[in-house]
């Protein structure tokens, strides 16, 4: 007894100790458990494409709120066997949250039979410094019956906008794909044309204020070559706007922001000045050989930016410090893919529900095979993109700036062990990159970067790159050996 | 018209040409020998409405009823009405019924027509005290079915009743995907004027009270009654109910001279069998609500049913909300205990029949809710509307 007086304290501490990081924290598969109306939980299936909410309980690690409001979600991912949910804690109480957030998303990862790209997509980009949300892969069931794997993502909305910029008062819209194939081109004055379709107010929802969404693709599409920057600006961080299309054109992502689709905009505060936040990468790491230009002369926007010398010379480097940042065989990005792997496949072989494309391109019921198939090609797609995209971009032109730092050698040694990097144009503030590791640096001087071998890194030729500013060198190869 | 009219002649009262007889006194009437009198009927409301705190609801024009019929007797015992709304609505027939009148202390009526419950929703469109029903009249009575019912009056109307049964219970439940309605009806509904029989003070002589039931069954998967404020905003969802539906009514009218004030309750008490989150029963939900309406006829026609001038005045509430309480409070469609939400209404009006076939009314509406979470405009919980109508009748 005296025990269990002693230990209450203690769960109670654990209980209210969890954070939304810890909902979010990838490596733990989760498990959350819904409790609903049975009748709700049919009608939810067979009532799929609507937005009805139902009330449910919701349950993660002991810690259940009740009477919170689930609905069906996704565009293309809308399924009735394994519905997308989303997940409204404040639907009818306007006051609950669920670890300081008003709402969660549970993807059913139907468009990607790894169902590992979401994640991942999200990793890369984030790395790279682009406002994502954040996912971790969890069993979802409902009223105790296992419902398969989904993903737990954060959704974009004025936690998230607290979360990134410290701020959430000012316009955030969700893009939605208009009817009409529409690539950033300038509709008009009238800003009824870009609101709510398509961008979807989500904040400020009765008083949107489009018209600077108007200004913005006026200036994207009228101004003046000579004035573009300066005009768009304005409206936009353009070299902020380049990064995020270069990391999703290394990721291969035919349905991101040039598309366009799967984005939002945030318009900060009392500014004219928007910021693009990605969502749903599960289209990505399609083809290792998809071209760095796909689609990149449809939209008006990306179009004129690659017209910009420093935004071309962005969008090369760009390109070049995502396969730096990811890596290649036994890199960091293969070894977190593996690492995901690993955690999801006991659930995702025990998953009745799962849902892929077939080879038509239809959502059909999805085998093991398919799922350990996908898996495969993912890692080739590891291995292989950065030699591709750095191949396409020099054969497009791209070398680097004299005053980029510059590679001449490497010294090798073992994991953990300390390292040298021969070359020039080294200052305070570089960071060294080894197959997608960050390494840790012990001595710079003006030729040379002495540092310790990141563990991780396998051994074998390891590609090393050194980003001093965003700027990445060349790369060179560093021999690990076994120690 | 005229071919149309000599074809519906000749096709129904080809026997006897001789005896049909068309004219028109307050309205177009087909006679046909002495079995048969068949009036032709057309009711047109037009409102001009402004809602003035309303977002996306500014000075609509809306036909708010389009309705031609007819109505008339045959064969001397039976009755009937036939009437269709040419305005885009889910039920677009609304009264088709026959009733049987051999004696008027015992009549038999059957088709479609109001459920006997609400008096004032049993107020015939063209003669309401206001533009729009009490809430309770158009939220909580069950309006038209169809079914049978017996019904009848005795000693000069000291008593009434009306008890039917009905294949659900009524439009007003129903949602558009039909889903709210309750299956086999039966309604009752009993009106007294106690002057006929208790030697009653003179200015007590048109006192009439009045008290009606009704029961259904609601299968699962149905809704329960929503709340919609005037502008057919809602307030309160359908929320899922299973079991029992009932409906308690209780009415007071009493006209003394150029006054007039009318009072009606209803409660409605619909059971949630199994609807909570993890299927287990959960308190019933209670709609209830009341007005009281006083009015003002400074002139009038003695020969004339309707006023030529009235001035009005109606204070309402409605309330929705679980019958008990257990727990935290909450708007979740599942809750065990539901967050109500209430409307509360004051109407002010003025009714000035212009013409035989022309009325016009203006109203004055102030609404006020309760959940400010729930209320149609931002932050406000009042707010104004303003109703102009013309309305024609024939």
């Amino acid at each position: 007894m005296g025990r269990t007086i002693f230990l209450l304290p203690v769960c109670a501490l654990f209980l209210t100790a969890q954070t939304a990081d810890d909902l979010f924290d990838d490596r733990v598969m989760h498990e959350v458990r819904i409790r609903i109306n049975p009748a709700d939980w049919r009608k939810l299936k067979e009532n799929y494409l609507d937005n009805t909410y139902y009330a449910c309980n919701f349950e993660w690690r002991g810690k259940q709120v009740e009477n919170v409001g689930i609905r069906s979600r996704g565009k293309g991912s809308r399924s009735g066997v394994k519905p997308g949910l989303r997940v409204d804690f404040n639907r009818f109480e306007a006051d609950q949250h669920f670890l300081g957030l008003k709402s969660v998303q549970l993807k059913n990862l139907v468009q990607d039979a790894s169902m590992l790209q979401d994640r991942l997509g999200m990793l890369v980009l984030a790395r790279a410094g682009v406002p994502t949300p954040r996912v971790a892969h969890a069993r979802l069931f409902v009223n105790g019956e296992y419902a398969g794997v989904y993903s737990l993502t954060e959704s974009i909305d004025k936690d998230f906008l607290k979360r990134t910029w410290g701020e959430n008062n000012g316009y955030l819209y969700k893009f939605e794909v208009p009817p009409q194939p529409w690539h950033f081109d300038y509709l008009g004055p009238d800003p009824s044309r870009y609101s709510p379709v398509p961008f979807e107010p989500k904040t400020h929802e009765k008083d949107p204020d489009p018209a600077p969404l108007a200004a913005m693709m006026r200036a994207i599409s009228l101004s003046p070559d000579a004035e573009f920057v300066s005009a768009v600006s304005e409206y936009l961080d353009l070299r902020r706007y380049v990064i995020q299309v270069a990391v999703e054109t290394f990721l291969s992502d035919v349905d991101g922001i040039l598309s366009p689709n799967n984005f939002y905009l945030y318009r900060f505060e009392r500014r004219k000045r928007s910021a693009f936040i990605a969502w749903d990468k599960d289209m990505a790491f399609g083809w290792p050989e998809n071209t760095i230009w796909l689609q990149t002369e449809e939209n008006v926007l990306m179009r004129r930016c690659l017209r910009v010398p420093e935004l071309r010379r962005l969008f090369f480097e760009t390109l070049h410090l995502a396969a730096a940042i990811t890596g290649t065989h036994g890199g960091w990005l293969f070894q977190e893919a593996a690492r995901a792997y690993e955690q999801i496949r006991p659930s995702v072989l025990e998953d009745r529900m799962k849902i892929c494309p077939n080879g038509q391109n239809v959502m059909a019921s999805c085998t093991n095979e398919r799922f350990e198939a996908a898996v495969a090609s993912l890692a080739r797609f590891i291995e292989l993109r950065g030699e591709y995209v750095d191949g396409e971009a020099a054969a497009a032109g791209y070398t680097q700036t004299d005053d980029a730092p510059h590679l001449s050698g490497a010294g090798g040694t073992n994991s953990g062990a300390p390292a040298v990097l021969f070359g020039d144009g080294f200052t305070e503030g570089v960071s060294v990159w080894v197959n997608g590791f960050r390494a840790e640096v012990d001595s710079i001087s003006l030729h040379e970067i002495w540092f310790r071998v990141p563990p991780k890194a396998q051994p074998g030729a390891n590609p090393v790159t050194v980003i001093r500013d965003g700027v990445p060198s060349n790369t060179v190869t560093l021999e690990v050996t076994e120690g | 018209m005229k071919p149309v009219w000599l074809l519906l002649s000749v096709a129904a009262f080809a026997e006897e040409p001789s005896g049909i007889r068309f004219g028109m006194k307050e309205r177009p009437r087909l006679e046909a020998g002495n079995w048969l009198a068949m009036d032709f009927r057309a009711k047109f409301q037009m409102d001009f409405r402004q809602f003035r705190d309303l977002e996306g609801e500014q000075d609509l024009f809306d036909l708010h009823r389009a309705r031609v019929g007819i109505e008339g007797k045959f064969f001397t015992h039976f009755e009937f009405e036939l009437e269709r709304e040419l305005s885009p609505t889910n039920e677009p027939w609304k009264d088709a019924y026959i009733n049987y009148r051999r004696f008027r202390r015992f009549q038999i009526q059957g088709g479609k027509f109001k459920m006997p419950f609400g008096m004032d929703q049993l107020t015939g469109p063209a003669k309401l005290d206001f533009i729009y029903r009490s809430r309770i009249g158009s939220l909580l009575a069950p309006g038209r079915d169809v079914g049978f019912m017996v019904h009848g009056r005795l000693r000069k109307r000291a008593l009434t009743y009306e008890a039917g049964v009905f294949r659900q219970d009524g439009e007003n439940a129903r949602s558009s995907d039909s889903r709210g309605a309750g299956d086999l009806g039966v309604a009752a509904r009993l009106t007294t004027r106690p002057a006929r029989y208790l030697p009653l003070p003179k200015l007590l002589h048109d006192l009439e009270a009045g008290a009606a039931i009704t029961t259904s069954e609601i299968g699962e998967g149905q809704n329960g009654l929503r709340g919609r404020d005037i502008a057919k905003n809602t307030f309160f969802r359908r929320m899922d109910v299973a079991g029992r539906r009932r409906r308690f009514g209780t009415e007071l009218r009493w006209t003394p001279g150029p006054f007039a004030v009318k009072g009606e309750f209803i409660g409605v008490r619909e059971q949630r069998l199994g609807q909570s989150i993890l299927g287990e029963d959960l308190s019933p939900l209670l709609s209830r609500g009341w007005y009281l309406t006083g009015l003002w006829r400074p002139l009038r026609k003695k020969s004339s049913e309707t006023p030529l001038l009235e001035l009005a005045g109606r204070y309402e509430q409605i309330r929705f909300g679980s019958a008990e309480h257990p727990g935290v409070a909450s708007r979740s469609l599942r809750a065990g205990n539901i967050l109500g939400n209430s409307d509360r209404v004051w109407t002010t009006g003025l009714n000035w029949k212009v013409h035989r076939y022309l009325r016009v009314q203006v109203n004055g509406i102030h609404e006020k809710l309760e959940d400010r979470q729930r209320a149609p405009v931002s932050n406000r919980l009042g707010y104004w509307s303003a109703v102009c109508r013309l309305q024609v009748v024939m």
